[in-house]
């Protein structure tokens, strides 16, 4: 254990044998990785290596692309198929050459077009930790509490939509059904985490990891079930290998890079080939929908400028305030109490660091696998396992819950302000505005 | 640190104490809803079944089944269809549409998950039984095996008689009891077993599987002698009142595992069974010879008498063992784990620069038109955009929070700055980011402009990964149910408000073009609604508050003008009030726990959402 881990860098550097080595270590680490062999003749841009190239660069995109899935995907059998939504995934990347759009999609040619492709990828995307995450076995309890956050935000095809017109009720029915699922699902994780607590308080101290201390569902179940574990012991046999191979692939990477450095400038760039380019392209990006991306836009720009005007308004009375408070403070004081420039700019500094975190925090994305495992403790025992402590989470979550329940009261104001606007332009009708709860 | 946030979800729980059971909600229609439910409002029915009588109370009913779908009890309603359809146009509600099933999917999707795994655990807390556990292929195996083991009714069977000889010896047990348990105490042979297994109980985590190591010889030899009285002793045991029970039962267990291949532990009933079990011992020792033949498989390691009796895991979670090829596998795999997070690869080393230098030369290489910011980029930001502003909402609002908490004189100057200072650092990022949406608008543009806008048909989302930080696993503590159940609650909860805002946000913008293209109303005689109209009016003993408003509200929507307008306006109201009062919306510390209190906007008449006492 730790052999790959302690091996110092400069040994595996160069050498006779070190690409194949690396190259051996890539495949093993991504699914249906091809052999060295095939490197070595997508150099030299060899025609046999083209077939086993296109099928991984289709295999891994899939693979990825299947996460995020809104509606179940068919399976493009045939190659052609394949070799377009290679094409069209990478388009959406922003993978420029124009000469790996030109291949033909029989795939009769053009490994090293080929080879380029994934070693951009490979660099791009960080392909072999994103494997890594989307396989990782679960042996722990607890993924479903980040999971549960993923609910709100599901981008919706638009054709699931009515065609035409819309019967109130049908509205109103949905409402209804959408609240009961909200409490059904509620129900189901309160007896969850009641059962979870259960199997872990019964099963304490069976666990070989004294900072776990006790089992998992998937653990239990394997003592409950031995026939069916089986499955779950080989695959964490495979990812062991998997992760294995990515360590040493991790060790190695260098000289790959190297390597693709060598036939970057066997390749020349992309000549200018403008006579196919009208019928490429459109047939590439006719895939590419750019309609759910703008209404994200435009709902995004309507917040923030609801918010822009908001901190506009907020911002005026605040300074007007905090004139009002110095001018009063001068009056009354002999000398004003004005702020030291230096006490300012403390403060200017703080908040500024504040602010920075904050926009941080919105680049950081948590990643959906659910890698944290489940640890009950006692409350007085000690925490020596570096394990974070669900209070912490709870905190958070009851910040960010007030924060959206005044986000979400400030629209429903707002709203019932529009209908009294609008109410008001009827005739003959009385205007009553609910009473709402003010906190 | 617990009661900090115990009293916290009670409130907001007390709406969803009672499941909605099967229910799936009524249809769209108004007639022939079958309606079921568990109700807590016994004036419920009574007052509803009068309130429908009034023909053509059309919005209001259909809510009102909607509502009393989840509330009603042993109620079959028929209701006449309402007579007018209040429609409307397609573009002002598409999107609300889409949105709202979008929602309903997610929502299913997670519960269909949430109630297989509940029901993973339902069957690892039940009793664990012997001999064919429900495992997904036990079907190949119990074939092979079929020749020589009993059937599973012949288990069965012997399982009640079992049963019934247990019962039969606990009747006997209040006589015997005292005997025996001088014989435990007193016995040479079991002295040694009981102060091996006084370790596991009292430190379970540290000490159990050290303890069983010591106390292998004695138990071994202890078995061996007392071979021909075990039959006898072993029912005395097991008749004990439960709590003895629970730490006697734990003998057997402890000596199978020390056996080794010797014989597993019979059943009790074994001697005076003749004709039925004899093959359960040839069976069970012929695998565990098996186990012993072959080092480390993974059924081995559980204590063999673990599969001879049923038991539950609260009885004897604590003495189970995993296998050691899975300890093996298990321990390598958080090790390597381990590594890879704590290693830093791209960090300092040479890898990185040489890929960034691939990078750079690759994108020399480019030669297609189209803006830097590519599609999935794009989508990237503006999804990072929709947070940042998510989170600067948050950061104002507790700011303000902050500020008016305090009276406006007790603020220092230095809070009245740093407040100020902060508000308009968040001006200033909010302007950068509309820049910043400007300039992906343009790239978007430029995109779309490339070629026809068709939906693909590998779905809509894209992703770019491997950015960000990939490492962060770790592990989660909680130290009771209750606390893992606020965090759940409250997770859910805010998932459920940011739904919530999504469709606020979403629905369709303006109102007044909905209410102006409604069809006109059917006509309706106002009397034929009087019912209802004094139904929502009618003294209620509960909320004596909110009767003032409820009443002219009530002729409000039922006077007889423009009704169709009104239905409109209803909707409205409908998605702004009822929506928002889903369970649980109203959980802060206004509504006392328990108390079934529907919150304001509902009382308020505008849809009764939850079950209202006496309407």
């Amino acid at each position: 254990m730790g052999r790959l881990g302690r091996r110092p860098r400069g040994e595996t550097g160069t050498g006779p044998g070190a690409l194949p080595k690396a190259i051996a270590a890539l495949s093993r680490a991504l699914p249906g990785g091809p052999s060295p062999e095939t490197f070595r003749r997508a150099k030299f841009d060899l025609p046999e290596a083209v077939a086993e190239l296109w099928s991984l660069l289709f295999s891994l995109l899939w693979l990825i692309h299947q996460e995020d899935k809104v509606s179940p995907r068919d399976l493009p059998d045939a190659l052609e198929g394949q070799i377009r939504f290679v094409k069209w995934v990478l388009r959406c990347h922003g993978y420029g050459r124009q000469h790996f759009y030109q291949l033909p999609e029989v795939g009769s040619h053009g490994s090293c077009e080929l080879l380029l492709a994934f070693s951009w990828l490979l660099a791009y995307l960080s392909l072999p930790e994103q494997f890594l995450f989307l396989r990782c076995v679960h042996q722990g309890d607890g993924v479903w509490i980040s999971s549960c956050k993923d609910l709100a935000r599901c981008p919706v095809p638009l054709a699931l939509g009515p065609k035409g017109r819309v019967d109130i009720r049908y509205i109103q029915w949905l409402l209804g059904k959408l609240r009961f699922h909200w409490r059904n699902l509620y129900e189901s994780q309160q007896e969850q985490c009641t059962l979870l607590n259960k199997i872990h308080l019964y099963t304490r101290g069976c666990h070989p990891d004294q900072s776990i201390g006790h089992l998992s569902v998937p653990e239990t179940e394997i003592l409950r079930f031995p026939e069916s574990s089986k499955q779950l012991l080989q695959e964490l046999e495979s990812e062991n290998s998997c992760l294995e191979a990515f360590l040493e692939w991790k060790h190695m990477e260098l000289v790959y890079w190297q390597w693709m450095d060598t036939v970057l400038d066997t390749r020349p760039g992309g000549m200018p080939n403008t006579s196919k380019q009208d019928v490429f392209l459109p047939e590439i990006l006719q895939n590419y929908s750019p309609k759910y991306v703008t209404r994200e836009m435009d709902r995004v720009q309507k917040n923030l400028e609801a918010l822009r005007e908001r901190l506009q308004e907020v911002v005026n009375q605040q300074r007007a305030a905090w004139h009002m408070k110095v001018s009063k403070c001068s009056q009354r004081l002999p000398r004003p109490p004005e702020l030291s420039t230096a006490k300012r700019k403390e403060i200017q500094e703080a908040v500024g660091y504040e602010l920075t975190t904050l926009d941080q925090d919105c680049g950081v994305k948590r990643h959906p696998c659910g890698l944290q495992r489940l640890v009950f403790r006692k409350a007085r025992e000690p925490n020596n396992s570096g394990a974070q402590s669900v209070t912490k989470i709870i905190q958070l979550l009851k910040r960010e819950e007030a924060s959206l329940e005044r986000t979400l009261r400030r629209l429903q104001e707002e709203c019932q302000q529009e209908l009294a606007i609008l109410a008001h332009g009827l005739e003959g009708v009385i205007w009553i505005p609910p009473p709402y709860p003010r906190r | 640190m617990l009661a900090s946030f115990s009293p916290a979800p009670a409130p907001a729980l007390h709406i969803w104490e009672k499941p909605a059971s099967t229910h799936n909600a009524a249809g769209p229609g108004g007639a022939g809803a079958r309606i079921r439910g568990r109700g807590s409002t016994p004036a419920g029915p009574r007052q509803f079944s009068r309130r429908a009588g009034a023909a053509g109370v059309c919005v209001l009913v259909c809510q009102l089944q909607l509502q009393l779908a989840a509330t009603s009890p042993q109620l079959s309603l028929h209701l006449p269809p309402p007579p007018m359809a209040a429609m409307l146009p397609a573009d002002c509600s598409r999107r609300l549409v889409a949105e709202l099933l979008g929602a309903l999917e997610a929502c299913q999707k997670k519960e269909k998950d949430l109630q297989q795994s509940l029901a993973r655990c339902r069957v690892l807390l039940q009793p664990w039984e012997v001999a064919s556990p429900p495992s997904p292929e036990p079907a190949q195996r119990r074939d092979k095996e079929a020749a020589c083991e009993p059937t599973p009714k012949d288990l069965k069977e012997l399982e009640l008689l079992t049963q019934t000889l247990e019962k039969a010896l606990r009747v006997r047990k209040g006589i015997v009891r005292v005997q025996s348990e001088e014989s435990v105490s007193s016995g040479k042979a079991v002295q040694p077993l009981v102060a091996a297994q006084a370790g596991p109980g009292a430190r379970p985590r540290t000490s159990n599987p050290k303890a069983c190591v010591p106390a292998r010889p004695p138990a071994t030899s202890q078995r061996a002698s007392s071979g021909v009285k075990r039959p006898i002793r072993a029912p005395s045991h097991r008749g004990r009142a439960p709590k003895d029970a629970l730490t006697h039962a734990k003998q057997p267990d402890h000596l199978a595992p020390l056996e080794g291949p010797a014989q597993p532990c019979p059943l009790p009933s074994q001697g005076q069974v003749p004709g039925v079990p004899t093959s359960t011992p040839v069976s069970a020792s012929r695998e565990v010879g098996a186990v012993a033949s072959k080092p480390g498989p993974e059924q081995g390691k559980t204590p063999p008498d673990l599969r001879s009796e049923p038991f539950t895991l609260k009885e004897k979670g604590t003495q189970l063992q995993l296998p050691l090829l899975y300890k093996k596998i298990a321990s390598r795999n958080s090790s390597l784990w381990a590594q890879i997070q704590h290693s830093q690869f791209d960090a300092d080393s040479d890898v990185a620069a040489a890929k960034a230098h691939f990078l750079e030369r690759m994108k020399k290489t480019f030669d297609m038109p189209g803006p830097a910011i590519s599609p999935a980029e794009v989508q990237e930001e503006v999804n990072r955009l929709d947070r940042a502003c998510h989170l600067l909402t948050q950061h104002l609002e507790e700011t303000l929070a902050m500020s008016g908490e305090a009276a406006a004189d007790s603020l220092s100057l230095e809070q009245e700055y740093r407040c100020l200072v902060t508000l308009e650092g968040l001006q200033a990022t909010v302007d950068q980011h509309l820049l910043r949406l400007q300039e992906l608008r343009e790239a978007e543009e430029h995109w779309s402009g490339l070629g026809p806008a068709e939906s693909p048909p590998w779905g809509l989302g894209l992703r770019v990964g491997g950015r960000g930080s990939l490492w962060n696993s770790s592990r989660l503590s909680y130290s009771s149910a209750r606390e893992l159940q606020t965090v759940a609650a409250l997770s859910l909860r805010v998932a459920m408000l940011k739904q919530q805002i999504h469709l606020q946000e979403v629905r369709p913008p303006a109102p007044s073009t909905c209410v102006l293209r409604l069809a006109p109303a059917g006509s309706y005689h106002s009397d034929s609604l009087c019912p209802a109209v004094r139904a929502r009016g009618e003294p209620d003993p509960v909320h004596t508050a909110s009767r003032s408003v409820r009443r002219p509200l009530a002729r409000l929507r039922w006077g007889g003008l423009g009704t169709g307008r009104l239905v409109a306006l209803e909707l409205w109201w409908s998605l702004r009030v009822c929506l928002w009062c889903a369970p649980g919306s109203d959980g802060g510390a206004s509504s006392p726990a328990g108390s079934r209190e529907p919150c304001q906007p509902c009382s308020a008449g505008a849809l009764p959402c939850h079950p209202q006492p006496a309407l």
